[in-house]
């Protein structure tokens, strides 16, 4: 069944066709997730409640990128999830993964299947640092550098998700990246070798 | 040096990178990439930005996110009771803003009494001060009375009792209601009772919910100073408001108030819970 048959099925209530349609945009919908909150766990509960509330609003989708459509419900679920932790902020048990701290007990790459550490290390060491300089980005400039960047989508898929103007979405992007790229000048040591920069490119 | 680009040269390097730029933009970013070395620079920095971004892996879903009867079953619909207190609320306090300013600032809105207070106690009152004469100088309000609005007013010719527009000099010989204030006491206290007296000794209040008699210049009851009464309309307006006057809006507002604070600490409440 294509995405269309499946989005009438799901529409008349038949929950294994909306499950199918999760299933094409779990992992998607899971790694925007996990970027913008910056926590898998909660990225996790915050899809399903997504999805769950997109299932119960099924009705409301008139056609048009589905895709666009569902990251909107991501977004949203983000967000609602992103208030709630600023009315009722919570203090990790143990330290969390910050560049500037000694390293945990259980750094991830001792628990990771990868045969080549060192390839594994300077990978999470990027994600690290690119998640840290997300995470310091406002929300709505993160949104879009997320879903553009990191995701792929086009520029108007993402005016459909974020429901903003092209020109915003634009603008954002630019400023995001500019805020990032300031971001990241300050952990070019940290960064991987293939991404340092050789002195042509500084201020 | 990438510091003197402006906000519209970073949109532009970064809609360049990702070909959203229209074709003579397109070419015209070229042309300034070859030629700017600052402006490459700053392109050159915003690829690296971008590529780095875009080197990062996408995660996979940790776990099945897939939807089961029992999570839609389980998971209770979003609460509709606090999204509804909050309407309520800020709707309850719209309405008693604008009841608050309307009756405040529109003095017309608050409702005028549709009897002048103290106007049964007036023929006693009117009486007495007909005994005390016109000698007795009032520096009271007195009740403005316009008896023929379309009458001429001027001076020494009275108004009401002569409707064709006589002059006051013509009133002085045949009528006895306008008097000037040379005549006797009583008819410059009551020139209208004495009209009305003549033309309707029977029948006044019957026509007009008050004794014409009472309708006097002279000194008002206490809460009935500044009224206009128009005789011709038949309607007391009052100049002044009373201090004892009571607006019927006054319980609106105070219920209004108690249902916005009711149902807003009831919305906090689930909001927080």
């Amino acid at each position: 069944m294509d995405e269309k048959s499946l989005i009438e099925s799901a529409q008349k209530g038949d929950l294994d066709a909306f499950n199918r349609l999760i299933i094409a945009y779990q992992d998607l919908a899971f790694s925007v997730a996990s970027r913008l909150l910056g926590d898998d766990d909660l990225a996790a509960d915050a899809v399903q409640n997504a999805f769950l509330s997109a299932y119960r609003s099924l009705r409301s989708y008139r056609g048009g990128s589905f895709k666009a459509w569902v990251m909107r419900m991501i977004t949203n679920g983000c967000y609602d999830e992103l208030r709630r932790q600023k009315r009722r902020p919570t203090t990790p048990l143990e330290p969390g993964g910050s560049l500037n701290q000694e390293t945990n007990d259980s750094p991830p790459w001792m628990t990771s299947s990868d045969p080549s550490p060192e390839s594994t290390l300077e990978q999470a060491e990027l994600e690290h640092a690119l998640q840290h300089c997300l995470d310091h980005l406002p929300i709505d400039f993160r949104t879009v550098v997320i879903l553009v960047d990191i995701q792929g989508m086009d520029y108007e898929e993402v005016a459909i998700s974020i429901h903003s103007p092209l020109g915003t979405v634009k603008s954002r992007l630019a400023r995001a990246r500019l805020k990032l790229r300031e971001c990241l000048l300050d952990f070019q040591e940290l960064l991987p070798a293939q991404f340092r920069h050789k002195g042509e490119v500084h201020e | 040096m990438s510091k003197n680009l402006t906000q519209k040269d970073w949109q532009l390097i970064s809609a360049y990178l990702d070909d959203q730029l229209p074709v003579y933009d397109h070419i015209k970013t070229d042309s300034r990439l070859e030629n700017d070395p600052p402006f490459r620079q700053v392109f050159f920095e915003v690829a690296y930005t971008r590529q780095i971004l875009r080197s990062l892996p996408a995660k996979r879903a940790p776990r099945n996110l897939t939807l089961s009867q029992k999570i839609i079953q389980d998971q209770p619909r979003r609460a509709w009771f606090q999204p509804a207190m909050s309407f309520i609320s800020a709707t309850a306090a719209i309405v008693l803003v604008v009841l608050f300013t309307t009756s405040t600032i529109i003095p017309g809105f608050q409702s005028a009494k549709s009897v002048a207070p103290g106007m049964n106690s007036q023929a006693e009152f009117s009486a007495e001060s007909n005994q005390k004469g016109a000698a007795e100088n009032v520096e009271t309000t007195p009740e403005i009375i316009l008896w023929n609005p379309s009458a001429d007013l001027t001076e020494g010719k009275g108004g009401g009792a002569n409707p064709s527009g006589m002059s006051g000099t013509d009133q002085s010989t045949q009528s006895s209601a306008p008097a000037p204030i040379e005549q006797d006491n009583q008819e410059i206290l009551s020139p209208l009772a004495a009209q009305t007296m003549e033309e309707q000794p029977t029948d006044s209040t019957s026509e007009y919910p008050y004794d014409p008699s009472t309708l006097i210049l002279g000194v008002p009851e206490p809460g009935t100073g500044g009224k206009i009464i128009d005789r011709m309309n038949n309607t007391i307006e009052g100049l002044s408001p009373d201090p004892n006057d009571t607006p019927t809006s006054a319980p609106w507002m105070i219920g209004l108030a108690a249902l916005s604070l009711i149902s807003g600490l009831i919305a906090l409440f689930l909001r927080r819970k």
